[in-house]
């Protein structure tokens, strides 16, 4: 796919395998919690292969499509540079060494599972962890409120509803309240032609 | 379909594709399976891979490579992970060349800020889940709460006060 190839910023060479590869193993290890940040950090400051305005264009188009986001933004990143080689490396780049990590630290907190020091220490990170998340709904729900639209609102509440009380499927929530809120806001943007 | 590999690629190969605003909204869905579908892992043995995962640099998608080294061991592990990965991967290797056609366009705007509603109220109904679950003692309760104050109200690294948390719980304080 010849046609996926582009050129990053005037004046930078269009990265290889490597440096792909390179770019995002710094952003896999770089990453607590979000990795997005320190994928803008590297993609456009560090590396410059692509101005501000492209990556919140790549930014959107990797939060739209399903599965992990920075994973997303690695595929359709090597791929834009070097086609499927290049996403492959990006990928592999990404998730190696976290994968590694995490697995060691499985398996140390593995063998240590009947102590109660380790059972302890595991409840209280699971506590904060569950603090993080809060504290990153209510952020990722604050711009909702913003807008001052009470749809989007309802849908969202709909949907915790749904998955978190419910308890119905990922699929199913996104089938029922997707289309539901998509023909509201056509509805919206065209008031009179409805 | 008994072995524990297939289950894996199957139910995490589904999970990836509907994954729509990353594998935070899918999160939910993960414990659903994992917990009560499959029985791979207590409520609270999913809470801790998952705190687990936060105190270690990388995507949130490792929570997955946790739940299959849980189940299989290292197989397990990059089965879930591959499974959940590759199949929207391959999907926005194929959208990424046509995105320019259709970016910014009032109905993809439309289509974003519905999933993006919808996106919302998952991540929410994954941290209730998983708040839930970890949620085991009044002392617990207590860091829950000061912890979600600490990070709206600061700019805390997460990673001080997981480690915080591992010593007080370690300690037998909490």
């Amino acid at each position: 796919m010849k046609n996926a190839v582009a050129a990053p910023l005037t004046g930078v060479p269009t990265p290889d395998l490597a440096s792909i590869f390179g770019g995002f193993f710094w952003v896999g290890i770089s990453g607590f919690g979000s990795a997005l940040p320190f994928a803008q950090r590297m993609v456009v400051e560090r590396k410059r292969w692509l101005s501000d305005a492209e990556f919140v264009d790549a930014m959107a188009l990797s939060q739209f499509l399903p599965g992990p986001n920075v994973v997303n933004l690695a595929v359709t990143l090597g791929g834009r540079f070097q086609g499927p080689l290049g996403s492959l490396a990006g990928v592999v780049g990404l998730v190696a060494a976290p994968l590694v990590i995490v697995l060691v630290a499985a398996g140390i907190v593995a063998r240590f599972a009947d102590s109660p020091h380790v059972i302890g220490a595991l409840r209280g990170m699971a506590a904060v962890a569950g603090g993080l998340l809060l504290s990153a709904s209510v952020r990722i729900a604050r711009p909702l409120w913003r807008k001052r639209e009470p749809w989007p609102i309802a849908i969202a509440i709909a949907a915790f509803g749904a998955a978190a009380v419910f308890r119905f499927s990922l699929l199913e929530c996104l089938l029922v309240l997707g289309p539901l809120g998509l023909l509201i806001a056509r509805i919206r943007r065209h008031p009179t032609s409805s | 379909m008994n072995s524990p590999l297939i289950e894996l690629a199957v139910v995490f190969s589904q999970l990836g594709l509907v994954a729509i605003g990353g594998v935070m909204s899918a999160l939910p869905d993960i414990q659903r399976q994992v917990v009560e579908v499959h029985s791979w892992m207590t409520a609270s043995e999913f809470a801790g891979a998952f705190a687990l995962t936060q105190a270690a640099p990388g995507p949130n998608v490792m929570v997955v490579a946790l739940v299959g080294w849980h189940v299989a061991g290292l197989a397990g592990a990059l089965v879930a992970l591959t499974s959940l990965i590759a199949p929207p991967a391959v999907l926005a290797y194929i959208v990424a060349s046509l995105w320019r056609r259709f970016s910014g366009t009032d109905w993809v705007k439309d289509i974003q800020s519905s999933l993006n509603a919808v996106s919302v109220g998952l991540i929410a109904a994954g941290a209730a889940l998983i708040t839930l679950s970890a949620a085991q003692s009044p002392a617990l309760d207590v860091v829950i709460i000061a912890t979600t104050a600490a990070f709206l109200g600061s700019r805390i690294q997460p990673l001080w006060l997981l480690g915080a948390g591992a010593l007080l719980g370690a300690a037998g304080l909490i």
